[in-house]
């Protein structure tokens, strides 16, 4: 069992192999967050190196108080949210624009999310739709909240998202149809 | 309860996740890790040096300083009190001729004192001045040259025109003992003649003469000092007016290019931070003018508002040397770019001094430079496409600047000076055809601190 205390007071004192450790002890779980709001794996590891960068340079910051991983979380979030911003292949896509779609309305069927097809799924969803639905369905932030990160309108995340979740129901719904999950072996 | 469940069911999938990163990943960070510890190794060496160099420049100040204040508190002259500092300032200005007639009035009148003055200035010298063993001559009596001796333990003597002439040059440990005796005192002559062996105005005049040689070889030195240099800089057309672009080019039109239907604006212009790092070697031509040559590193930046990124070369026909980068911006107004220009820069300039007080000074400067450009990201403005774009083959690489500035000294012989600066740059950076007459602009803060040995 590691002493993430310990191991936090190592990292201020810019020891290597305790960042290296703490690199270990967390990379899986935030490369998994930052594939999620990219489209594919390269595009992910580098916002995982970016993102690492800001959790050392700023870890005088973290009060201890709550969890470190949700700590280093937030900043995968927002270190990929700029990531997105910055790149020209996502730009286009995440600008939205401030109209109203009307939210499409769809109970959920009864299927079963599994997480690879899902993981898919998401990623294949435009990156504005993706993004919005990470930030909403995953990570729990409001849409008040997502507006605010993302400059947008909170209505504009509402009625984005539940375009993404149609979307992405329409999808599994198929899948389920077509027994995709034969194919990855689920 | 069916929307919740999908979303609870997607979190609960996602919570899940796992995917393990390549090596790389690692390897890159731990080499950025490693190097930001390197700059911020070498950031500290940096700080400690200019310390040091502070610290050494307060140091030998203090240097300078001490003999005088010293001095001043021990000036005593036995059977005669104590003579005030200001007494003592106010006493004879003393040439050569003065000099002589006091020596005659102070031996004819009052031997005894004067011997007894002779002896303390002798003293004083040895324990005030006396971290530099200075080998003399003491034109006394026997006597008084074997009580002196005997007193100081020493073979150091010391001439009394040594003593006068030295107050001329921040002597005043020696000089005091000597410069209280005034003309009321001297008055009434004794026609005793001296003990002493009398030096007469011609000796006095050619050491007068050396010293004064001297003197004025140490003010024509050249003198070093390191300025840094800190503030705003941005583009204008002249000075005072409007920032360039704005004022001169209509909306751009929206063809010729991929992107679709963009919002096409001019870009507008900001300033930015600027800085810079310079040597200096000055040399004083007389009491009030001086001139000086200067070479260092510049930074300076302005913003532009750009708009989306398009990573595609524009085609070589848009312009009249090919782009030399992959990509170029929408002009959409919409995110600021910080334009940067680096440049190493010799100049010359002229200063005039003037003294407000006792311990500030006041210069004033103008200075001409040569810019060599060593690099540039800034964007050109291509009006007809609506794009921004970076070309440094389109920069001027030499570009000739004036600036001008006041700066404030510090103390009785400033080491440190502070003061406002303006530079303005002759030629536009830019020599794309067609493009907007711009010049770069500085208005910043200067902080100078003088280096090596200080004139006297």
């Amino acid at each position: 069992m590691v002493n993430e205390q310990q191991l936090v007071k190592d990292c201020l004192k810019n020891k290597l192999i305790a960042q290296k450790q703490l690199y270990e002890l967390y990379a899986e779980r935030m490369l998994g967050v930052c594939f999620r709001y990219t489209k594919n794996l390269n595009d992910a590891e580098e916002v995982l190196q970016i993102g690492f960068i800001k959790v050392f340079r700023n870890l005088h910051q973290y009060r201890q108080e709550g969890e470190l991983g949700a700590w280093i979380r937030r900043i995968m979030v927002t270190s990929a949210l700029n990531y997105l911003k910055r790149k020209p292949q996502y730009q286009l896509d995440l600008a939205f624009e401030d109209t109203y779609l009307h939210p499409v309305e769809r109970d959920t069927p009864d299927i079963t999310v599994n997480t690879k097809d899902l993981l898919q799924l998401i990623t294949q969803l435009p990156t504005g739709y993706q993004t919005i639905f990470n930030l909403y369905a995953v990570e729990g932030y409001t849409h008040a909240e997502i507006g605010q990160m993302l400059g947008i309108k909170e209505a504009t995340s509402r009625s984005q998202y539940a375009r993404a979740r149609a979307l992405l129901i329409n999808w599994l719904e198929n899948k389920s149809g077509n027994n995709i999950k034969s194919q990855y072996g689920g | 309860m069916a929307d919740r469940s999908f979303e609870e069911q997607v979190r609960e999938e996602m919570a899940g996740l796992l995917i393990r990163p390549g090596a790389a990943v690692w390897e890159k960070l731990e080499a950025d890790l490693t190097r930001k510890k390197k700059r911020r190794g070498l950031i500290w060496f940096v700080f400690a040096g200019l310390g040091i160099l502070l610290l050494s420049a307060v140091w030998y100040n203090m240097q300078e300083v001490q003999p005088n204040t010293v001095a001043l508190q021990a000036n005593t002259v036995p059977g005669k009190g104590s003579v005030s500092p200001k007494k003592a300032e106010r006493a004879t200005p003393l040439d050569s001729n003065n000099a002589v007639t006091i020596h005659d009035k102070e031996n004819r009148e009052q031997p005894a004192m004067i011997h007894d003055k002779v002896e303390t200035a002798a003293i004083f010298h040895k324990t005030v001045v006396g971290r530099k063993p200075v080998k003399q001559v003491l034109p006394v009596s026997a006597d008084t040259t074997k009580r002196v001796t005997e007193e100081t333990n020493t073979n150091s003597s010391i001439t009394i025109a040594d003593a006068i002439v030295s107050r001329t040059d921040n002597m005043t440990a020696v000089t005091n003992p000597v410069t209280p005796v005034h003309q009321e005192e001297l008055s009434d002559s004794v026609s005793t003649p001296a003990a002493t062996t009398i030096l007469t105005s011609d000796t006095v005049s050619k050491e007068m003469t050396a010293q004064t040689k001297e003197k004025t070889a140490v003010k024509k030195r050249w003198q070093l000092s390191l300025a840094v240099t800190g503030g705003i800089s941005g583009m204008r057309k002249l000075p005072g007016q409007t920032l360039a672009y704005q004022s001169s080019i209509s909306n751009p039109s929206t063809g010729g290019l991929p992107g679709g239907n963009n919002n096409y604006k001019v870009p507008s212009l900001q300033d930015a931070g600027s800085y810079g790092i310079t040597l200096l070697a000055d040399k004083q031509l007389s009491k009030r003018y001086g001139v000086g040559i200067s070479v260092g590193y510049e930074s300076y930046r302005s913003k532009t508002n750009v708009g989306k990124r398009v990573d595609s070369s524009l085609q070589s026909s848009f312009f009249s040397s090919p782009a030399d980068q992959g990509f170029y911006y929408i002009s959409t107004d919409s995110v600021p770019y910080v334009n940067r220009f680096h440049f190493a820069q010799a100049a010359v300039s002229g200063y005039a001094k003037y003294s407000l007080g006792k311990s500030l000074q006041l210069r004033w400067e103008l200075g001409l430079g040569l810019s060599a450009l060593l690099g540039s990201n800034a964007l050109h403005y291509d009006n007809g496409r609506g794009v921004l774009f970076t070309n440094k083959s389109l920069l001027r690489s030499l570009q000739w600047n004036l600036s001008t500035g006041i700066e404030f000294g510090f103390g009785k012989q400033p080491f440190l000076f502070l003061g406002p600066q303006i530079t303005w740059f002759i030629q536009s950076p830019y020599t794309d055809p067609g493009s907007v007459d711009q010049h770069l602009f500085r208005s910043a803060l200067r902080a100078r601190i003088v280096l090596g040995k200080k004139r006297k």
